[in-house]
């Protein structure tokens, strides 16, 4: 059994990562009141950014070159900016112009899809782009050594899963701590009242879905410079995994860590079920693991709809007349 | 400095409406000024103009003799003015502090959110002017009284000196509108002034010291109150002599046709929303159920129509049992009912008219066959009723019913009801937000049904209205029926003594 | 001019066409950007799309690939088309279409039967199915108020999955792992004289079951009283219920009957337009829809005659791609595709503009 945690548990944080960091970006979205369905798309588009620009750093490198970590940083950058900006489009949509937030996000999944694949061929004459070298897996000096939780949780990782928590932490903090936490999370209960406090609500949710972009990018970037390794259009639904995993976590920032590690793991196993001895013996189809959370997801909502969970105004355009 | 505000010949123009028309307003320090006019006088647009949520399309607003330009919410706020929304504004989710210092928060020297000198701070001012509240409770636990003296501390908290009171007492208990009106007194004392935008006039001739009337967007004048009597001001907003009594004569009732027996609706509260509630009425009479709103004349109208599901007790419509039975089935066994909510219940906005006027229909002959409808009997329809209630409309059938007026929309709904000759007209608060000429219509229409021998039943919030147009009174109070009286042997006293939860005396 | 632009429902009816024309434009600066003539680009377009070559259609064959492409976009338009009618957003379109190819695809590879019992009995089935599949978010919607946006997706992923299972373990292709087997000659919907008669293109059974039930689908919506019932539910449900409608029931029946239709959508697909079921990503067919139902503003006309412009786009781009002098990205399609749901969400931006221009002066702030 230990032996099979050890085994899984590299995997799945590392799994666990890209939907954390992007369902974290929905988080900021969905908080200030702006539904996010483009999450997919804006994950593939920094999943391509991150490969491109790795592509085209290394491009004249000589096989043996170091890949260094400046290099990744410079991928993981873009993935954030070109994530953060692309989402500007649903911001523009669904906050100024009163779109209908559904489709706007289709919308966006769609574009981003096409336009990740129409510039990968333009540019490098192929729709499918191999990150050659990407994140180094390592154990954490010293911690990798503390008996059972350092084997679980700090060997064969990427730095990328740290970094993740880092930001969760700091998200958490400026949310439930900051002035600019308490505003937002009033746009996204309650807009009216935030707007008759002098809160400038468009501003706020622009905010709010410009860093769902930047969040949802990295972790698109995060996936194709770890276990991915190769930009192919697409993140396989792992977009609307992290949607899933925001409800499944109620939009607090600690339970979608707990959600997304949970749904990491049966993705985990899903992958292994063929592989691993121990799953193997258990007998169960490799599909039930993946459609687990999407399944939990459903029961979740049924128990959530007894008393209202989520942001109050989410998805209602914002009208400042209304009363 | 003889006033901090004037709002000088302010003109605001919607498309299709003048919303005001060179309306001007002064509001002298330290007093309160009440702003009076029927729904739609434009009260409201005025006072959003000089909270900065619109802009005037001409005129001058002055903050203490200066003119100045109010863009935005937070601009009024520089200068001190501060609102009490009729909806408040409030997070439900926060607690109270936390909606009170939204948008301006105190800060500790981490950067964060200092919540402890926060709610000192509200504490404080909390005392000073005496509000009660609980600054630790989230919004949604909390009584309507007390939201409402959260959004009071929001303005104080924010050194609000000039404070803007829209339609307050609407959503109060008696007890609160008192304690209210004290408190009003209280800050006028302590150095602020108030606007009060309101209908009401006896709270106006209690504690406003001037007063000026919107009429139609056209501002009619500005009276001293204690120069002047409820009449007078009454005559100022709806601009003619108001009969303040319905000509009816004296009602003939006969057999009963609604029948309640002990209906009780136990809700998640351990008190039931509606308690063991019992009454009939009968053909040829208008019954009224009067009372505060929140004590379960919503839910007891839900009850008898079938929207909600009763827990315990009888309806019985001409004799027969209804309770157990769907919604349509009790509209065919002869239930009218003119909705609360127009635009929530009564129409479907997107609709045409004539759509709107199948609505309870649509599935019988001739308006439809073998689940097919046909449109040409629909039009007939719908022109025969138009014409004999006088639904005015851009396009006459076609007309959307988004694009009508309030009137013309609740004309169509009364059409649609009255048209089919239910034996029990059931309406709900069927004036509100209506002008007068729409009001007295309405009135006529409900009488002239109680003399045509059906059975009306009555929901109503307003104390002149029940007293005009009833034949008996029920009051409720916490989901329980006080006590029935006839109209003519009552009066707003001892109704208001009923509403607030006390027997008719002698009872005990 | 200004009157006709006054009326509110001729400036609904003007914005699809402005979106189509963004993303031509949108068409236009991208084959420019890869050192293409556009009109060379859009010459090749009708020549692929409908056969058009030196100013005539030589063959059918090309208009029969356009209408087999358009088949499956039909009837997914309709799905979502009849979903908005109703007031609900199915976005399960593509899960309900590959549970509904599935049924018919076990069923057209596991049994053999006559074929005039085996085609009524896959596209039964396949009907079925996709109302079943809608039937879970349908019955939370009704019942538990759970938002049909989110619960819709997560079977989309459910339904991956199953049919990824099915293809393991039950109706693998004995030469692929990640395909079916083929479906039997009986349980096909291609028929031979259409065949012949478009030129080998694949055309078959499914677009006379598209056109159908988009024939029903008008009928339903605009004649009857249950079609009257479910707008009313879909404007107002408040009002919908306080008249007698059974609201909850009617909630249930719509998306059960979208998600019938997007069944129907899988098996022309699946049992037409292909031969076997595959392993992998959802079709695109259910995304698709909510570009031709906003298109063809939900009427059962318009939701074909979008049908049949992406059909145009997507059957001609091959032909773009194949005849330019430089290489075109394969994506220039879909891109343009992309472009006209993002105009279309953001129709506001030009109605409120057409609206400028019809009054003549600035909107006011009205309540």
């Amino acid at each position: 059994m230990l032996q099979f945690l050890y085994e899984i548990f590299p995997y799945a944080l590392a799994f666990t990562a890209p939907i954390l960091i992007t369902a974290i970006g929905g988080l900021l979205s969905e908080r200030s009141g702006v539904v996010n369905i483009g999450l997919e798309g804006l994950m593939i588009i920094g999943s391509f950014a991150g490969a491109i620009t790795l592509w085209a750093i290394t491009k004249n490198a000589q096989p043996g070159d170091p890949v260094t970590i400046w290099m990744i940083l410079a991928g993981l950058l873009a993935s954030v900016v070109a994530g953060g900006l692309f989402s500007l489009l649903h911001a523009y949509a669904s906050i100024s112009l009163n779109a209908n937030q559904i489709i706007s996000g289709t919308a966006i999944n769609m574009l981003a899809a096409a336009l990740a694949l129409f510039l990968s061929e333009l540019i490098t004459g192929s729709e499918r782009l191999a990150v050659v070298t990407g994140v180094a897996r390592v154990d954490v000096p010293g911690l990798s050594k503390i008996p059972f939780i350092g084997e679980l949780f700090f060997t064969k990782t990427y730095f990328t899963t740290y970094m993740v928590l880092a930001i969760v932490f700091v998200v958490w903090f400026v949310l439930m701590k900051k002035p600019f936490g308490l505003r937002l999370r009033a746009c996204g209960e309650y807009p009216q009242a935030a707007e008759s406090m002098g809160i400038n609500v468009i501003r706020m949710r622009y905010i709010g879905v410009f860093l769902s972009g930047c969040f949802a990018g990295l972790g698109g970037g995060i996936l194709v410079l770890t276990y991915n390794g190769e930009f192919t259009g697409a993140v396989n639904g792992l977009g609307f995994l992290a949607l899933a995993t925001l409800i499944f976590g109620q939009w607090k920032p600690w339970k979608v860590v707990g959600a997304s590690f949970f749904f990491g793991f049966m993705r985990t196993m899903s992958t292994m079920a063929r592989v691993n001895d121990g799953l193997k013996s258990l007998g169960l189809p490799q599909e039930l693991y993946k459609a687990l959370p999407y399944f939990l997801t459903l029961v979740a909502l049924v128990i959530f709809s007894k008393n209202t969970v989520g942001p109050k105004a989410l998805g209602e355009t914002f009208d400042s007349g209304k009363r | 400095m003889d006033y901090v505000i004037e709002l000088l010949n302010i003109t605001k123009e919607f498309p299709g409406i003048k919303a005001n028309d060179n309306v001007t307003l002064k509001l002298r320090p330290q007093t309160i000024h009440a702003v009076l006019g029927e729904n739609g006088a434009g009260k409201s647009t005025l006072m959003s103009i000089l909270f900065g949520l619109y802009q005037p399309d001409a005129g001058q607003i002055r903050v203490r003799g200066k003119d100045v330009k109010i863009t935005n919410p937070n601009i009024a706020n520089d200068f001190g003015i501060g609102m009490v929304h009729q909806h408040f504004k409030l997070v439900e989710e926060f607690t109270v502090v936390e909606n009170i210092i939204l948008g301006l928060e105190p800060k500790n020297k981490y950067g964060t959110i200092d919540i402890k000198s926060a709610a000192e701070k509200v504490a404080e001012i909390s005392e000073k002017y005496g509000l009660r509240v609980d600054p630790y409770a989230k919004i949604k636990d909390i009584s309507v009284g007390m939201q409402q003296r959260v959004e009071i501390l929001k303005m104080l908290y924010r050194d609000a000196e000039i404070l803007i009171f829209d339609e307050p007492t609407a959503v109060l208990t008696p007890q609160e509108i008192e304690e209210l009106l004290s408190i009003m007194k209280g800050l006028i004392k302590k150095g602020k002034s108030i606007l009060l935008i309101t209908h009401k006039l006896a709270e106006i001739k209690q504690v406003a010291d001037e007063c000026s009337v919107l009429q139609k967007g056209r501002y009619i004048g500005t009276v001293k109150v204690e120069e002047t009597d409820e009449r007078q001001m009454a005559e100022m907003m709806v601009g003619r002599n108001v009969s303040f009594h319905v000509d009816k004569a004296e009602a003939k009732p006969k057999e009963v046709i609604l029948e309640v027996r002990n209906l009780t609706l136990q809700g998640n509260t351990k008190k039931p929303i509606i308690n063991d509630v019992s009454f009939d009425v009968h053909a040829g009479e208008i019954f009224c159920v009067a009372g505060i709103e929140g004590n379960g004349q919503t839910e007891l109208v839900e009850l008898i129509t079938g929207l909600k599901k009763q827990t315990g007790g009888t309806v019985k419509l001409l004799g027969s049992e209804i309770q157990n039975l769907s919604i349509r089935k009790r509209t065919e066994a002869g239930i009218g009912h003119i909705p609360e909510d127009r635009h929530k219940h009564g129409l479907v906005l997107d609709y045409t008219v004539e759509q709107n006027i199948a609505l309870q229909t649509y599935y019988k002959e001739p308006l439809s066959k073998y689940g097919i409808i046909n449109k040409k009997e629909v039009r007939k329809l719908s022109e025969e009723l138009i014409e004999r209630f006088d639904v005015r409309s851009g396009k006459g059938s076609e007309t959307t019913a988004r694009s009508m007026s309030g009137g013309n929309q609740q004309k169509a709904i009364i059409a649609r009801e009255v048209s089919r000759s239910p034996m029990l007209l059931i309406a709900v608060q069927p004036t509100r937000g209506l002008d007068v000429g729409a009001i007295e219509y309405i009135h006529k229409e409900l009488i002239s049904e109680r003399d045509s021998g059906k059975a009306v039943l009555l929901v109503s919030l307003e104390l002149d209205e029940v007293l005009d147009v009833a034949d008996r009174i029920a009051v409720m109070y916490e989901g329980e029926i006080m006590d029935t009286v006839l109209s003519k042997d009552t009066n707003e006293n001892e109704l208001g003594l009923m509403m607030t939860g006390s027997r008719k005396a002698g009872d005990k | 001019m200004r009157e006709w632009l006054k009326n509110e429902k001729t400036v609904d009816r003007i914005a699809p066409f402005v979106a189509v024309l963004f993303g031509l434009i949108v068409g236009v600066f991208l084959i420019l950007f890869t050192k293409n003539s556009p009109i060379d680009g859009f010459k090749y377009l009708l020549q692929g799309g409908i056969g058009l070559k030196d100013g005539q259609i030589d063959n059918l064959q090309k208009i029969g690939k356009l209408l087999l492409e358009a088949t499956p976009l039909i009837l997914a338009g309709l799905a979502v088309g009849f979903s908005f009618r109703t007031g609900i957003f199915n976005i399960g379109v593509s899960g309900q279409m590959l549970i509904g190819g599935l049924a018919a695809t076990v069923i057209g590879t596991q049994f053999e039967m006559a074929r005039a019992i085996q085609v009524p009995l896959v596209i039964i089935a396949a009907g079925l199915a996709g109302a079943l599949w809608a039937f879970i978010p349908a019955i939370l919607k009704a019942k538990y108020k759970v938002n049909e946006v989110v619960t819709t997706i997560m079977m989309n992923y459910i339904a991956l999955e199953v049919v990824a299972y099915f293809i393991r373990n039950i109706i693998q292709s004995p030469h692929f792992d990640t395909e079916s087997a083929k479906v039997l000659p009986s349980a096909t919907l291609r028929i031979e004289w259409l065949y012949n008669m478009f030129d080998r293109a694949n055309l078959n059974i499914g677009i006379f079951i598209s056109l159908a039930i988009a024939a029903i689908y008008a009928f339903v919506l605009n004649k009857t009283t249950f079609g009257y019932e479910l707008k009313a539910v879909g404007h107002n449900k408040d009002a919908s219920e306080y008249a007698g409608i059974k609201v909850n029931t009617r909630i249930l029946q719509a998306l059960m009957i979208s998600g019938g239709m997007a069944g129907l959508a899988g098996v022309t697909f699946y049992l037409g337009n292909t031969d076997h079921i595959a392993i992998g990503q959802l079709p695109s067919y259910g995304f698709d829809g909510i570009v031709i139902a906003l298109l063809g503003l939900n009427s059962a006309i318009g939701i074909i005659l979008a049908s049949l412009l992406l059909a145009f786009f997507n059957v001609g781009s091959g032909a773009v791609k194949a005849n330019l002098v430089n290489n075109v990205p394969n994506q220039l399609v879909p891109m343009m595709i992309a472009v006209i749901i993002y105009f279309s969400a953001t129709a506001l931006l030009f109605k409120n503009f057409i609206k400028k221009l019809a009054t003549g002066k600035k909107k006011g702030g009205a309540k």
